[in-house]
Formats: C-alpha cells, structure tokens, sequence
C-alpha cells in the first residue's frame, strides 16, 4: 500500500513538473512566436514615426549665415494706408523630403496698412480647413466652404442670412517691430491649425 | 486524351481537394431560389478585383514625388496609348463601388442578414465599406492636381481636430508640410496597405457568409436551388451591366478628369471631393463647431451601424428601428450630396429669390459662392488644356511642369497673378457673353440689406479688362449708352463717371449723323492699331493700306461737336492737356508701365485726384523691395491681356522657357 502511495505522489509530483514545464514552455514559445511575428512591423517602426519627432537639420552651407525665422513681405511704403490688402507670397527655407531649397515661396499671406506705422499680417489660409481665402476688396472669403471675414479679419457673423462655419477669425502674424521702425515689413511666417477656436501652432 | 485529363484530375485532387472546394462553392444551397437581388457581393468582388488590376497596371506608369506624379499621371492620360482608358476604368470602377456598397448594406438589412449569428460578418462588411472609402480618400490625391491636392488638403486638415489628431496628421502627410512624403505615405496606404487590409477582411467576409449560408426572410418563396447555374447567371449579367456603364462613362468622359498640377500657394476656388465624399462636405458647412461636422457625427453614425446587430434582437422593434434609421441615413447622405451639387450650380439656374429675408440674402450669398465655383472649375479646365499644350510643344523639364513649364507662361500666369492682384477692383469677362468659361469675376456688386443687388451702387469696382485696347474696348468708351462708358464694364463701377470723359462721350457723341459716326468708327480703329494686338494684326494692316488709320488719327484733332479728343488727350506729337497718353495706348510698353505706374505724367499723373484707387505696382525701378509687384510679374499679366504668347511659337516664350 505505501509503496503503491508513494508510487502515486511522484507520478502526481512528476505530473505537476510536466505541468509546470509544459507551461513555462508555452509562455516561452508564445513570446518568442510573438517577438518574430512582430519583428517586421518593430523594423519600420522608428522611420514611419520620424515626422512626429525629426527635425531635419538644415544643410551645412545655411548654417554660415545667421539663421533668419522672419520672411520679407514688403516695404511699409509700398501700401497706401487704408487701401484694399495686397496679397504676398513670402519665402522662406523649406524642405520637401529629400529636396532642400532656400527661400522658395512658403506662405501665402494678407498685408494692409492701417496707419503710418502699423500693419496687418494676415495669414491666407483659412482657419476652417485650410483653403486660401480670396479678397474681394470688401471681404476675405473662402472658395471651399464659404467662411467670410471682414478685411480686419475678423469673422463674420454667421447669422442674418450667411454661413461661416470659421470657428475663429483669420490668423494674424507678428510684425518685426525693429524691421519696421526701419520701413520694412517682416514677419514670422506660421501656419496654425485649422479648425479649432485656439491658433496652435504648426510645428 | 480523355483518360489523361481524367488522371490529371485524380492526381491534383488526391493533393489539393480542390475538387471539394469548388463544388462546395458551386453548389451553395440557395435558399428559395436565385434572385435578382443578391448579385451586389458578386459586383462588388468584381468591382475590387478590376481595381487590383488596372491598378497593377496604373503603377507601372506612376512616380509619386511632387516633381512627378502629375507629370506621369499626365503622361498615362495624354501620351500612353489606352492610358486614358485604363486609368478612366479605374477611375469609374471605384464610382460604381460606391454606388453598389450602399445597395449591399441595404440588402443585407432589409433581408435581415445582419442579426445573429452574422453580427461579426456585418461589422467585416462595414470594415470593407470604410476601407473602400480609405481608398477613394486615398487615389485622390495621386494625381496631384489642384483639385486632389486641395481636396486632400481639407481632409487631413481635419484629422487634427480630435485629441491627439495633430500626430495622426503628421504620421498621415509625413510631417508638416505636403510634399514627397505625402505622396509615397499615400500611394503606400493605397495600394499596399489598405488594398492587403481588404483582401484580408474580404476573404474572412466571404468565408463566414460560406458558413452562415444566405438569409431569407420569407421562407417558402420557392424551390431552392444551387448556386450554380442559375445564380451564378444572374450574378454575371449582373456584373456585365455593371462593366457595361462604366466602360461607357469612361468613354462618354474620355476617362478620368485631371486638373493642372497642384500649387500650394494658389487659391483653387473649385476644391471639393469626389461626389461620394459630398455629404462629409456639405456637413462641415452646417456646423460652427468643425468637430460636431467632421468627427462626432460621422461617428455616431458609425457607432450607430455597428451596434445595429446588437440591439435587432434584444429590443422590440429594433430591426424596424435599423431599416428605418438605415433609409433615413442614407436619404439624409443622398440629401446632403444634392444640397452640395444644387449650391455649386446655383448660377446657372434661373430661380426665383426667396421671399424670406434672411433666405434670400443667404440665396444670394450662394449664388456668388456658386459664380466662384463655376468660374474656377472652368479656369482649371483651361489650365489643364494650355499645360497640355506647352507640354507638347515644350516637353516637361525634369523639374516638372509647376515650375518648369507653367510658372513661365503669361497664359496661365495671368489670370492667376490678375485674381491675386487686381480682381479685388477689376473683372474680366466677355460683355456679350453669359459664359462663364473665360470669366474671372471682378469684386461682388453691393448689396442692400435684403441682400438684393443695389441698382444704383457707390463706386465699388473698375474696368472689365476682357478685350483690354482691341476694337470692341475702344468701341465701348465711345459708346454713350449704358452698356458704353458709363455701364458696368467700363466707368460704372469707377469715380470716373461723373468725370468729363463720360460728360463729353454723352454730350458729344449722341445722336451722330453717317458722317460722324464714320469719324468715330475711324478713330476706333486707329487708337486701337496702337495697341499692336496680335489678334488684331491682320486686321490693323488692311485698316493701314486702306487708309481707314490716316483717317482715324485725322479725326483725332477734328472737334466732333464741339470738343476733340485731342483737346485733353497726348498723341503723339500733338499735345493734349489733362488726360492720359493715347500714343501707343496699350502696347507692351503703355500697360506695363500704367500697371508700374498709374501716376506717371502720361497717365493720371497730371491730377491726383483724377486717378481712382489703382496702387502703383512697381513705382520704384531701382528699388524692388518698395513694389508690390516684380516687373516679371507686370510682365505676365500685360502679355496675358494683351493675348501676347497664346501662340507658343512665340520667340518671347521660348526665350523665357530656355532660362
């Protein structure tokens, strides 16, 4: 009887131990089955991700020059105070992909003189989704989904007879106060995103 | 030979068992008998693989790089032999999925086929429609037209509006900008990723219709039958029909539409996106918030059809509720694609205003949206065709034709540079024509509070330019009727018509005997030879040998009635006091400088007053950074109206093209 007991327990004991390494050995397989499965998707992973955190470096030949964030739009006596906006392409460098080129047309922008010393900067992408507004000569208006803005760029009101789906007025730029002073307009060249009632930068 | 196939059959089914498979798949019991309705799985399996394929062949033309893809888009439509049809087959082919998808999820609904046991096929089909409609979103923009970059454009704007969407947007436009990367990350969802996604989700679709077999609501509708033939029969006619209406849209369209390639720093005043994606658009006009239009609603309604099978059985009526919910979905989508199509082409319809104030001034604020539109998309049509033109003539540089080809020609740069610049105050159209193919409108007549048109406006505007110093231009400011100098194309809009010019046309040139209208139809003439209009050329030198010029500027000095033009005008040698110089009146040399210049001397310069709101473009020669315009740009325009280099033999161009 006691031998058939202890006959028992081991086999008990010997199956336990089978359990065990039979699961252990799942465990092992199913994670080593995984880390390969996987593999391929983990390879790509850090170059399809790239656009959330690289910031490509400027080639070295921009480097010898003092790095300029502000773009050109105009001389402050090129407008007539008061008179309609003028439209400028401003430059800047950009990078498209592999292609690097300085100063080519980055942005689209509104300008109007307001007084002897003061301008408005107004970005021409429109803050509902992102089309170019035209100016009319009394009102900026967006071709794909109808915003309108007044030439301060300001919204219009969406009722009494008119859509505006624009959840915030167009986007004004900073102005380079010593440009200006000096009778040049510059300005700091940003696109925001588009759709919300706050201007996030893009960046 | 019989007895070879025989074996040949043995062997391959003793290995593969395929002799099983196939009669499994043939001889599908088909509960009540073959019907009409069920062939929408088979076209769409049709539809998906005729994309596969001339997808297949499609790539082998494409390049996506924002140098290239235009340019071998463009090549595949215009220069590749059955390029046009091959790319208008895939083209229509993914209209028609959109047609027949909805007609499936509606089948699959009505006939109650969506409820258990078959939720997890549903929710597989409802995965198969938003990959389909991926890949419409996706084929878009390949191209890179204006009308597919701007369309685009809108569409990943709109991803960065929920939390965490600005990533998303990133990880979808390969960064801030759009550029290469855009086109590789999208030509990669396109036909990698979202077509290997498909397949998968369709073959999981297929094999667990397989195992459910088809529904039926009303058993005892007839004998049942296999699905072949009888099935399969109607299945195929099914499909022929549908092969049949596409391959006759792509011949009744000559394929698929392509614009001018895409710039992202001009206005394209006809973005919109493919009619299927029309209620997405016409949504984002309804609310203020961008989200509610662009995110919540679309996902509620998507929430709203994937709990469908969940609820069908459980709750009383739920299935009734679906069907119901179902058609008024789909009705509302339909709706909202008309609303959209009916906006776009408002002014080309004769309607009655609304009575309502408030509808009426939104009436007329969608009519000027709509002249917009209209205007636009004939605009890019017209590119399209001019950018053919060069390409044959020139051939596309390696930097591609945005920048190699288009950015030269005064023909496309033009009108571009004129709505930019000067169309806040001018327009350019046809007077005699309600055609909006060669139209880019001038600012909007002022309106009252009705939103009704004043008759009577304050100055708003200035000269319609169309035809800018040929005949009919002159024949216009000597014309005192109210479609002359004082109507809408010329003075209406300016302070110049309570000048003396339009006092003199209207008190001088009324009532005119034979003799003095001759006189006049002579100085047309000959204040118009000055010009040297290319179009006019042949017309000027037979108005020279037949002395009908001589006479004309004879009749310059002579007083019509009792004033002459040359007493306020310059000619030449005479000189005239205080308005502008009519020696070479619109030449080259005259437009360039009056756009440079309004306030020289020879133009309003003699009297501040006299000139209206026109800015000097480029007052300063030696110094560019005070002008608002580069003398190239003044270049571009003047050639432009003036219809300089339509003709590309022209050597101007060719000169501009080999720098």
């Amino acid at each position: 009887m006691d031998v058939n007991k202890d006959v028992d327990s081991t086999e008990k004991l010997n199956q336990t131990d089978a359990d065990r390494r039979h699961l252990t050995m799942a465990a092992v397989t199913g994670c080593v089955t995984a880390l390969v499965g996987l593999f391929p998707f983990g390879a790509g992973l850090a170059a399809y991700l790239s656009p959330l955190y690289r910031k490509q470096k400027l080639p070295a030949v921009v480097g010898t020059g003092a790095v300029n964030n502000i773009s050109f739009v105009c001389s402050l006596n090129a407008l007539q105070i008061g008179a309609a906006p003028q439209r400028f392409k401003v430059k800047g460098d950009q990078f498209n992909a592999w292609n690097f080129e300085a100063q080519k047309d980055i942005g689209d922008v509104f300008v109007r003189r307001t007084s002897p010393d003061r301008v408005q900067v107004l970005n021409a992408t429109c803050p509902h989704a992102g089309c170019a507004v035209a100016c009319n000569g009394t009102a900026f208006v967006c071709p794909c989904h109808n915003s309108s803005f007044d030439l301060d760029g300001a919204k219009l009101k969406s009722d009494s007879g008119r859509e505006n789906p624009s959840p915030r007025s167009m986007d004004p730029l900073d102005v380079d106060s010593r440009k200006l002073a000096e009778g040049e307009i510059w300005v700091e060249f940003q696109n925001f995103y588009t759709g919300r009632e706050d201007r996030k930068p893009k960046t | 030979m019989k007895s070879l196939l025989q074996g040949l059959h043995v062997w391959l089914d003793e290995r593969t068992g395929f002799q099983q498979q196939y009669e499994d798949a043939l001889y599908e019991n088909v509960p009540g008998g073959s019907r009409w309705i069920y062939v929408t799985g088979s076209m769409l399996v049709l539809a998906f693989v005729t994309q596969a394929v001339t997808g297949f062949y499609l790539w082998m033309f494409y390049s996506p790089g924002s140098q290239n893809a235009w340019e071998s888009v463009f090549w595949i439509q215009t220069q590749v032999p059955g390029g046009w049809f091959l790319r208008g087959v895939h083209h229509y082919m993914s209209n028609a999925m959109m047609v027949i998808l909805p007609l499936h999820l509606l089948q699959v609904v009505l006939f109650k086929a969506y409820v258990k046991p078959r939720e997890i096929n549903f929710w597989m089909g409802l995965i198969l429609m938003l990959l389909v409609m991926g890949l419409g979103l996706t084929g878009y923009l390949l191209p890179w037209d204006q009308k597919g970059y701007w369309a685009t454009k809108v569409a990943t704007e709109l991803m960065s509006l929920p939390p965490g969407g600005g990533m998303l947007q990133k990880l979808v436009v390969g960064g801030i900008e759009y550029g290469h990367h855009t086109l590789t990350r999208f030509f990669a969802l396109h036909a990698g990723l979202l077509p290997t996604l498909l397949v998968l989700v369709l073959s999981f679709h297929v094999a667990l219709f397989r195992r459910h077999g088809i529904t039926v609501p009303n058993s005892g509708r007839g004998a049942d039958e296999y699905f072949w033939p009888r099935q399969v029969f109607k299945d195929a006619m099914a499909c022929g029909l549908m092969l049949v209406v596409v391959t006759g849209m792509v011949l009744w369209h000559h394929g698929a539409a392509l614009g001018p390639p895409a710039e992202p720093l001009e206005t394209f005043g006809a973005a919109r996106p493919e009619w299927y994606y029309l209620f997405l658009f016409q949504l984002l006009k309804k609310f203020e918030n961008e989200f509610i239009g662009a995110i919540v609603v679309p996902a509620v309604v998507m929430l709203f059809l994937f709990s469908m099978p969940l609820v069908a059985n459980r709750i009383r009526f739920a299935h009734i509720v679906n069907v119901v919910m179902l058609f008024v979905l789909l009705g509302g989508a339909g709706y909202l694609t008309y609303e959209a199509i009916h906006h776009d082409g408002l002014a080309r319809q004769e309607l009655n205003p609304p009575e309502n104030v408030v509808e009426r001034a939104l009436y007329f604020e969608r009519r000027e949206a709509s002249q917009k539109f209209i205007v636009s998309q004939a605009q890019a049509q017209r590119e399209f065709e001019r950018a053919r033109e060069l390409v044959e003539f020139f051939g596309i540089p390696k930097e591609g034709a945005a920048s190699g080809l288009l950015k030269h020609d005064p023909e496309i740069q033009g009108p571009r540079l004129f709505a930019r610049h000067c169309a806040s105050c001018h327009s350019y159209e046809d007077p005699q024509s309600d055609d909006y193919g060669n139209k880019i409108l001038g600012p909007p007549i002022p309106r009252d509070e009705q939103g009704e048109p004043l008759v009577d406006p304050p100055p708003y505007g200035a000269p319609n330019l169309y035809g800018f110093a040929n005949r009919d231009w002159f024949r216009r400011i000597l014309d005192p009727t109210d479609q002359g100098l004082a109507g809408r194309h010329m003075f209406g809009s300016t302070v110049h018509r309570d000048g003396e010019m339009v006092t003199f046309v209207q008190e001088e040139l009324t009532d005119l005997s034979d003799e003095q209208q001759m006189l006049v139809d002579d100085i047309v003439v000959a204040l118009s030879a000055e010009a040297k209009l290319k179009d006019q050329q042949q017309a000027d030198q037979v108005a020279l040998q037949d002395g009908t010029i001589q006479r004309g500027i004879e009749a310059l000095g002579e007083a019509i009635d009792s004033q002459s033009c040359l007493d306020c005008h310059c000619f030449h040698n005479d000189e005239g006091g205080m308005a502008p110089d009519l020696s070479n009146y619109g030449s080259l040399d005259w437009l360039t400088s009056f756009i440079a210049d309004p306030q020289l001397e020879r133009f309003y310069g003699y009297d501040s007053e006299m000139n209206d709101r026109m800015p000097s473009f480029a007052k300063h020669p030696h110094d560019p950074k005070l002008n608002l315009l580069t003398p190239r740009e003044i270049d571009l325009i003047a050639r432009w109206l003036r219809g300089d280099d339509r003709d590309l033999g022209n050597r101007h161009l060719q000169g501009q093209l080999a720098l």
